[in-house]
């Protein structure tokens, strides 16, 4: 087997922008997939809307792509009604913690083995360029034509006082760093979350002087930080970064057990 | 011997769905609804199915069809709020020809209204509520044990046809206990979709063979059938595209195959129709007033009938159309300010009264109301 | 009760005496009796401390009205119920009224009137005023003897919790003779 026999080849090409790092993401879930030896049979995929709610279509697996932010209630009911099977979870920043949020942080609650990918590229890239609630005070959007003026939200901070039981974020920059996490991400039992920054040229880097698709990715390289020098860093010095690493790794009892468990010996045969 | 027994309408809608063989419940709290799903919470641990309580009515509605995606028999119950939110992902159902049962038991509205006053509001909505052209097939029952069987044909038509299927109820009849005899169901038919029956080399999901109905493999069905299940307009493979040839296809199949159909999916009732003058078209609750009023004018030497849908869409237009050929009035009656009688007025002959009834301030249509209409519009 | 082929019972009081449970019971009980039987109960704000009430229509044909209109029997068990539902009943109707909370017994032929302290007898006898709803079905079938009263018995067991079978076949019993007190008088 190779990463290769996990996509659907005569699909391709990815109908995705130039420059877009999406498809880094794509690429380094690709070889864990192959690494990890991903049975694709009684693997489920569900993604929604978006950029990066498209991508998963293009891959061998079963692919349940559904409404705008939506992905994690469905993925609750397929993995509930099966627990069997392994569910992994595709969405963009807008669709996990704008319209999804609620079922963002009730999936974690739950702690329902599922692992969530969410792509931050901090804008709507489908959509034409909105902000999105991950988009940094002063940056411009086609809604923020004078720059972003709310605070955004930090999705690992959410995920994790939601009760998320892997929590990680990392970079299209730091590709090994992003391998070795979403690896650990998709081998955590129970519902893990890794936060992927990632670039938009078009959307988002157009409209913020920094169309070049290099310079996007130059800047995630230079605003993120490792937990390790983070430590180390002033809240002042720490204030245009973002922190990169594993804020979360615990154990805690994952629903379909708990649900097997308990309810389990009601069954009458 | 007949056994009887005392039931409540939403509990037999919760046992109906059981008979069906519900696998897996999902919802969230909701007035006048929520016996369905705490009767399901109880239930369903015992038949090995799932029940889980949502963080709202839309991931209620999600996760039964992320349920029914992996070949599960799914349902969730709402009422009129809550159908609302369903609205999102039921389209989605019948976009992506995902089979699921959504029990609306009507309340009185718009918006919060009154959760346990009697309404018949949501009519139009439950065929209408989504975007784009999109298929609906609602049964409306009037008593309990009609519930109990309406619940079992809905889950049936939901398989067969590989579409949503709303059960709608009233606030009236959901909390109504009945006394029940459900030994006729004892062998009743239950339908399950059908597995594909090409190779999985040649498996094309969304590409029906002659009767026009999907054959959608479980996803992880260890059987090699992998494939994408997806809201935008889809290939046969049922990846995005946006081809007019694609786009077309989508539609029509999704809604062709109701319209196709129709007429084993149609359900009514006539008393007393053949001879009738004047015809009383009443759906839910409503009828059973109907019913009344038939009994005492024909006691009282009027020649009056009733056509009752009990499949209210696809609406039974031929069945209506043959039913009040003869008939000089038809008395529209419904607990809205006139939704159903809409239809009737289509197919109604330029010679035929149509006269509506409606009451829509909280309280049920009685028998006298209807009587007292028809003798003033027969005046 | 011969006019109407349908018999409307209303059971009526404030919130939390457990009406709607009564009515429930006895509509068990005609269903096990093998009447056609529609029961009902009002709910909403008006149910949560206000006036309660559950409803039931029974005979031997097909039931369709939805709702008691006038009722052939009328349980009260509280001043505010009674006044505002002895109106409706029909014209040989009879009204039975717990007269611990209905001081102001309706102003009605004294043939169709039936009254007694239900709750204070529940209070002083079984020691809880939770059983008078059960006492008041007791009440009800000695008055009317619409039911068996074993029958009866069963359907009440069917509905409460084991710990209070005792209690609540002593309520039940304790009713019923209150009725035969009120014949004999």
């Amino acid at each position: 087997m190779s990463y290769l026999d996990y996509i659907k080849e005569k699909q391709f090409p990815l109908f995705t922008c130039a420059g877009c790092t999406h498809g880094t993401v794509t690429n380094t879930f690709l070889r864990v997939a192959d690494e990890l030896k991903l049975d694709k049979e009684n693997t489920v995929i569900v993604c929604a809307i978006g950029c990066a709610g498209r991508i998963p279509t293009f891959l061998d697996f079963n692919v349940l792509r559904v409404t705008h932010g939506r992905a994690l209630a469905f993925a609750t009911g397929v993995k509930l009604s099966r627990p069997d099977v392994k569910v992994i979870v595709f969405m963009g920043d807008g669709d996990a913690v704008a319209i999804g949020g609620n079922h963002f942080i009730h999936a974690a609650r739950r702690n329902i083995d599922i692992t969530a990918i969410i792509s931050h590229n901090e804008i709507y890239g489908m959509t034409g360029g909105q902000y999105a609630p991950t988009t940094l005070q002063g940056f411009k959007a086609t809604t923020a034509p004078y720059g972003m003026i709310e605070p955004a939200f930090d999705v690992c901070e959410l995920a994790k006082g939601a009760g998320s039981t892997y929590v990680a974020r990392s970079d299209v920059y730091h590709i090994n760093h992003l391998h070795k996490v979403m690896k650990n991400a998709l081998t955590h039992k129970g519902f893990s979350t890794l936060e992927v920054i990632t670039s938009c040229p078009t959307q988002f880097g157009r409209r913020n002087k920094m169309a070049d698709p290099i310079k996007l990715v130059e800047r995630i390289r230079d605003i993120t930080v490792t937990q390790t020098a983070a430590e180390k860093m002033s809240v002042e010095e720490l204030k245009d970064k973002i922190v990169i690493g594993e804020f979360v790794k615990t154990e805690r009892p994952e629903l379909t057990e708990i649900y097997e468990e308990k309810l389990g010996k009601l069954r009458k045969n | 011997m007949a056994k009887y027994e005392l039931l409540q309408g939403n509990q037999a809608c919760a046992l109906g769905a059981l008979k069906a063989g519900v696998e897996f419940c999902a919802g969230y709290p909701i007035t006048p609804a929520s016996e369905v799903m705490e009767i399901l919470a109880e239930k369903l641990p015992e038949t090995g199915g799932r029940f889980i309580q949502m963080e709202d009515e839309i991931a209620g509605m999600g996760a039964i069809i992320g349920a029914s995606v992996m070949g599960k028999k799914v349902l969730t119950p709402t009422s009129g709020p809550g159908f609302d939110l369903k609205q999102e992902n039921l389209a989605f159902a019948a976009m992506a020809e995902i089979p699921c049962v959504v029990v609306n038991v009507q309340r009185s509205g718009p918006s919060t209204g009154g959760a346990t006053i009697s309404a018949q509001g949501d009519l139009m909505q439950a065929k209408y509520g989504t975007s784009g052209d999109s298929p609906r097939i609602v049964l409306y029952p009037n008593s309990v044990k009609e519930i109990y069987g309406t619940t079992i044909t809905a889950f049936n038509l939901a398989e067969k046809y590989m579409t949503p299927v709303i059960l709608l109820m009233d606030e009236t009849i959901g909390h109504m206990r009945e006394n029940v005899c459900l030994d006729e169901f004892d062998n009743v038919e239950i339908i399950n979709r059908k597995f594909p029956d090409v190779a999985p080399e040649n498996y094309h999901p969304y590409e029906p063979d002659e009767t026009g109905i999907v054959k959608l493999a479980p996803f992880a069905n260890g059987k090699g059938y992998r494939y994408v299940i997806n809201g935008m307009h889809h290939t046969i493979d049922g990846m995005p595209s946006l081809t007019p040839e694609n786009i077309y296809k989508t539609i029509s199949r999704i809604n062709d195959k109701v319209e196709r159909y129709k007429e084993d999916i149609w359900q009514w009732e006539e008393q007393q129709t053949e001879d009738a003058d004047i015809i009383i078209f009443a759906a839910g609750c409503v009828s059973r007033s109907a019913s009344e009023a038939v009994k005492q004018l024909r006691a009282a030497g009027h020649k009056v009938g009733l056509f009752r849908p009990i499949s209210i869409w696809p609406f039974p237009d031929e069945p209506l159309a043959k039913a009040i050929k003869n008939a000089k009035m038809v008395l529209v009656a419904e607990m809205n300010r006139g939704q159903l009688i809409h239809k009737v007025k289509e197919i109604a002959t330029d010679n035929l009264k149509v006269v509506p009834l409606n009451i829509y301030d909280g309280t049920v249509i009685m028998p006298e109301h209807i009587i007292q209409s028809i003798k003033e519009a027969a005046k | 009760m011969e006019h109407n082929t349908v018999t409307q019972m209303r059971f009526s009081g404030f919130g939390g005496q457990g009406v709607v449970l009564s009515s429930i019971i006895f509509a068990d009980t005609l269903t096990k009796q093998g009447y056609n039987v529609v029961q009902t109960q009002s709910y909403g704000i008006e149910a949560r401390g206000g006036a309660s009430r559950g409803e039931i229509l029974f005979g031997k044909e097909e039931i369709n009205y939805l709702k008691v209109v006038s009722p052939d029997i009328l349980l009260a068990l509280s001043q505010e119920s009674c006044d505002k539902y002895v109106k409706d009943i029909s014209p040989e109707g009879i009204v039975i009224c717990d007269s611990f909370y209905i001081e102001k017994l309706p102003e009605i032929n004294k043939k169709q009137l039936f009254a007694a302290p239900l709750t204070k007898i529940a209070l002083d006898e079984l020691g809880n005023d939770l059983f008078t709803n059960i006492l008041a079905l007791g009440f009800i079938n000695g008055i009317t003897n619409l039911v068996s009263q074993k029958n009866l018995e069963e359907a009440v067991l069917a509905r409460v919790p084991e710990r209070y079978y005792e209690a609540n076949r002593k309520a039940l019993q304790r009713g019923y003779e209150e009725a035969a007190k009120l014949k004999v008088n």
